[in-house]
């Protein structure tokens, strides 16, 4: 894949978590508490990984700065406002690990549905749409349906989708977990690119060790039982290449996020402890 | 076209063995016609009466097509209110499951004392009762079975739930709705049938099964049976047309229902 | 063993052979045979009484379910005319998907009541019954209307919204109209009735079909809300088919064909249709006492109409000339006629062939009349008066 330059300088908060705690079940026997006084600083530009094992809250978190579930003490700010209008404002972009298309509708009616939900007409969604498809280098496939790509092309779609009102924020939540080894390093290159040329906030969700590192300005190490976060680690791998994943210091900074995880496991077994682990 | 024909002729094998075991039974042990028709007798009476055949098929099938056409409105109008308002859905499933389990033979005489029993409006109104439940059942499954992860993107995007109805719920419950329809369609023609043998106009198929069965026509009465399947699978090849039309060839093999 | 009466015996079973040579024979009797049947039958019936050991169990299909108008099977198995015959009757009820001759010639019943015309078509179609009693003489359908819409004859049709029950009932009205020249298809409005009058009540249809003796009856146990009081006749027109002179043969009793072979199955049917008829008589002239086991056997039909209806259908039986039973030719060539003529809406006819003359017998009919009168009991209601009936709001 091609080298890509210097990482974006930051230049302001896109996301201020203070002392956020969430609790399932408050009271009952099944109680949970997923999020347990959680604290992040995210600059704008900044590409972020929440990793840690089933349960330590990186997923409630996630949708916690999405608005699209509640937390029961702390604030959040998103660009400076609550996430509930954030989320109003369109101030972010979110993929899931599922692409979650319509079927019923073509690719570009696909990306374009967030342009029609934010009151665009005709002629500049088709035009934004072309863009991204453009982006995402999947232009001739703007007229197929969903079923007929691939799990990988249906994740860049679903990224460009993300992308479609240009919201400096990015939610991701594991986008590429299901898909194979070769199309998830590919797509983490393409990740990468379309970071550099948009300058977007990135938090980036993911069970994997080599692909936070790889991706992340930061690795955000968090446990279960209370969910909380127990570690950050900074990644200073400069540009990435094709060797970089061969890289002496790629492989230290993972061997530090594994540690991390190590050192907080508390679920009594150690080999097979970390589980998510690729 | 190889492909289209290696799959039609073993029901139609079948369908001649079964039909030339028939033929042979009532040959062989000399059947008279008051107790089994022979399939060659069916066929005769038949193609006799064609003409009567395709009028009778036809007034059953319009009153056919409007309950099935009225009944289809009111399930889907039934199945959006439902889905937007938790206590309509509490009152209504019940209900909607209770008319379904009203025999028609219990429904067509009381709507036929309410009604005025020359014009089709009992019988229309039967038979779109029972076209109600089916519909109702399976588009208020697909207004609800939506996939969660799309759900939240709705919401991320910071939809109302009226937009959520139209651009999410209503595409997905479409395939639901046609397997709805091909339910109702043919249950259609038979309630249409069936509510004929309660009183009113008699040019209908089920009107003159009745009269061929009283006069132990046996024969004639199957030839009108038959005219009756004809009808019941005209209208369900025409829902699959109507859905070829409306989605995409390639959308339904790949769709989930 | 009684020594004494040993010549009694003799004398009683070469009578029961004579009596079954008798049954062999054709159907015209002669009256020296059909005394000496008698005498035979007389002798017999005592020396049956006495040894009767075991009671033949015999199965009689209604063609509908009880009410008066089966009010002469019900009478001889509740007086005992069909035990003093040596028979045990099971009735069964009949109902809308029953067809009793249907049920006879599949061995369901041993008897069956039905329609002449139904039964006929039923033969044709390969049934093998017979007709071994024709109860009924005259037909009991009407067509009912409004007195304002002045409808009297089956020309006053035209145009008209004629209800009629369907189910292969409406053959004498069809067979009507066509005399009256008018076009079934085209010239009236066809519309099929429910069980009940609602529609003409209602005045949805102009006219209705109606029976004598039951549904005519519901229309005049309905109150006229414009008076208070129940609609009087005088409020409706009927016409009726034996006036118009199409109409045809009803409640008669059916045998299988095929067991008349039997000599067996001969004996029961003679004695069946003697006690039957025996309780046609009874209710003759007891309408009341037979309209009450009636209802003791089940029907929920009220006090009132149940009277009326055995009243009326009394009027359908009595008087008969030729006694009741006996199948007259003329009527039944009337009969034989319009099955064979008239077209129902699919130009269907009843039947498309004469039957043979083996569709019918008068020969057990004729010999129940014998030993009937023999009896002291008069068999063709020359004397015979219906009574007066008064209705009830809702035939209670």
């Amino acid at each position: 894949m091609t080298t890509t330059p210097d990482t974006v300088q930051d230049t302001g908060s896109a996301l201020a978590v203070s002392n956020v705690s969430k609790v399932f079940n408050k009271g009952n026997d099944n109680e949970v508490i997923a999020l347990s006084d959680v604290n992040l600083d995210v600059h704008t530009g900044e590409f972020i990984s929440l990793i840690g094992p089933s349960g330590c809250g990186k997923s409630t978190l996630l949708r916690v700065i999405g608005d699209l579930t509640g937390f029961d003490s702390g604030s959040v700010q998103v660009s400076g406002k609550s996430p509930a209008e954030a989320r109003k404002e369109r101030l972010y972009g979110i993929a899931f690990q599922q692409a979650a298309l319509f079927d019923w509708r073509t690719v570009s009616k696909n990306i374009e549905l967030p342009l029609e939900l934010a009151g665009w007409d005709k002629p500049e969604r088709e035009a934004r749409s072309a863009e991204l498809l453009d982006m995402v280098q999947l232009s001739e496939f703007g007229n197929h349906r969903p079923w007929e790509l691939s799990g990988g092309m249906q994740q860049r779609v679903a990224i460009a989708r993300s992308l479609a009102v240009d919201p400096p924020l990015l939610l991701m939540d594991e986008p590429f977990g299901a898909l194979d080894e070769m199309t998830r390093e590919r797509m983490q290159n393409e990740l990468l690119r379309i970071r550099l040329d948009t300058g977007k906030t990135i938090i980036f969700v993911t069970h994997s060790i080599p692909e936070a590192v790889y991706l992340s300005d930061r690795v955000v190490v968090m446990s279960p039982r209370p969910g909380r976060i127990t570690a950050e680690i900074n990644v200073d791998l400069g540009p990435r290449t094709e060797t970089t994943r061969e890289s002496d210091h790629f492989f230290h900074c993972v061997t530090s996020v594994r540690e991390a995880l190590r050192l907080h496991d508390t679920s009594g077994s150690s080999i097979s402890s970390h589980r998510g682990e690729i | 076209m190889n492909s289209k024909l290696s799959y039609l002729w073993p029901p139609i094998l079948v369908a001649a063995l079964f039909l030339g075991a028939w033929q042979l039974l009532v040959v062989i042990q000399d059947l008279k016609p008051f107790l089994l028709p022979a399939p060659s007798l069916i066929a005769s009476e038949f193609s006799n009466g064609a003409a009567l055949m395709w009028g009778a098929a036809f007034y059953t099938g319009t009153t056919a097509f409007f309950g099935l056409l009225f009944g289809t409105l009111a399930g889907l109008f039934m199945a959006l209110l439902a889905q937007r308002f938790i206590t309509v859905d509490k009152l209504v499933t019940p209900l909607a499951a209770g008319l379904a389990t009203v025999p028609i033979i219990a429904l067509t005489p009381i709507l036929n004392n309410m009604f005025n029993i020359t014009s089709r409006t009992p019988r229309v109104l039967v038979t779109a009762i029972i076209v109600l439940f089916p519909i109702f059942v399976n588009v208020m499954r697909g207004l609800l079975q939506v996939n969660p992860v799309q759900l939240e993107l709705m919401r991320s995007l910071n939809a109302a739930p009226r937009t959520t109805l139209r651009v999410l719920r209503i595409p997905n419950a479409i395939p639901f709705f046609f397997t709805g329809l091909k339910i109702a369609a043919p249950l259609a023609v038979i309630a249409a049938l069936v509510a004929e043998y309660f009183g009113g106009p008699q040019e209908g198929l089920g009107s003159r099964i009745a009269s061929a069965a009283a006069n132990t026509a046996y024969g004639r009465a199957w030839a009108y049976v038959l005219a009756a399947i004809i009808t019941g699978l005209i209208f369900y090849l025409a829902i699959i047309a109507l859905e070829r039309l409306v989605t995409p060839r390639s959308a339904q093999i790949h769709s989930k229902t | 063993m009684n020594r004494g009466k040993s010549w009694v015996r003799v004398a009683a079973v070469a009578a029961s052979g004579l009596l079954f040579l008798t049954a062999c024979s054709s159907s015209d009797e002669t009256a020296t045979e059909t005394t000496d049947a008698a005498t035979a039958e007389e002798t017999a019936a005592e020396e049956g009484a006495a040894e009767c050991t075991e009671l033949t169990p015999v199965t009689l299909q209604l063609q509908w379910f009880v009410q008066a108008q089966f009010g002469g099977y019900y009478a001889a198995k509740d007086l005992g005319y069909y035990e003093e015959q040596c028979l045990d009757v099971t009735i069964l009820e009949g109902g809308v998907d029953i067809v009793p001759q249907t049920v006879l010639a599949q061995g369901g019943a041993d008897y069956a009541i039905s329609w002449v015309p139904k039964a006929l078509a039923s033969r044709e179609q390969g049934a093998g019954i017979v007709d071994v009693a024709q109860v009924f003489r005259t037909s009991g359908t009407l067509q009912v209307s409004w007195a304002d819409s002045n409808i009297t004859t089956a020309a006053d049709l035209k145009g008209k919204k004629v209800g009629n029950w369907g189910f292969g009932n409406e053959y004498e009205l069809f067979a009507g109209m066509t005399k009256a020249g008018l076009d079934p298809a085209n010239d009236v409005e066809l519309v099929q009735q429910q069980f009940d009058m609602q529609a003409l009540l209602n005045r949805e249809i102009d006219a209705a079909q109606a029976m004598t003796y039951n549904e005519y009856a519901q229309v005049l146990e309905t109150v006229n809300p414009d008076t208070g009081e129940l609609y009087q006749p005088a409020d409706f027109n009927v016409i009726n088919w034996n006036d118009e002179g199409t109409a045809m043969y009803q409640d008669a009793i059916w045998a299988s064909e095929e067991r008349l072979a039997d000599a067996a199955y001969q004996d029961t049917t003679q004695r069946f249709v003697t006690a039957s008829l025996k309780g046609w008589i009874q209710c003759r002239d007891n309408a009341q006492e037979c309209a009450d086991i009636i209802t003791a056997n089940g029907s929920k039909l009220g006090a009132s109409h149940q009277l009326w209806m055995m009243n009326e259908v009394n009027k359908l039986i009595w008087p008969s000339a030729m006694g009741i039973g006996v199948i007259e030719p003329e009527l039944w060539a009337q009969t034989v006629s319009v099955s064979l003529n008239t077209k129902n809406l699919e130009g269907a006819t009843i039947i498309t062939a004469e039957p043979p003359a083996t569709a019918y017998t008068n020969q057990y009919a004729e010999a129940a009349n014998a030993a009937l009168t023999a009896e002291g009991l008069n068999t063709t209601g020359d004397a015979y008066a219906p009574i007066e009936v008064t209705l009830n709001e809702g035939g209670n």
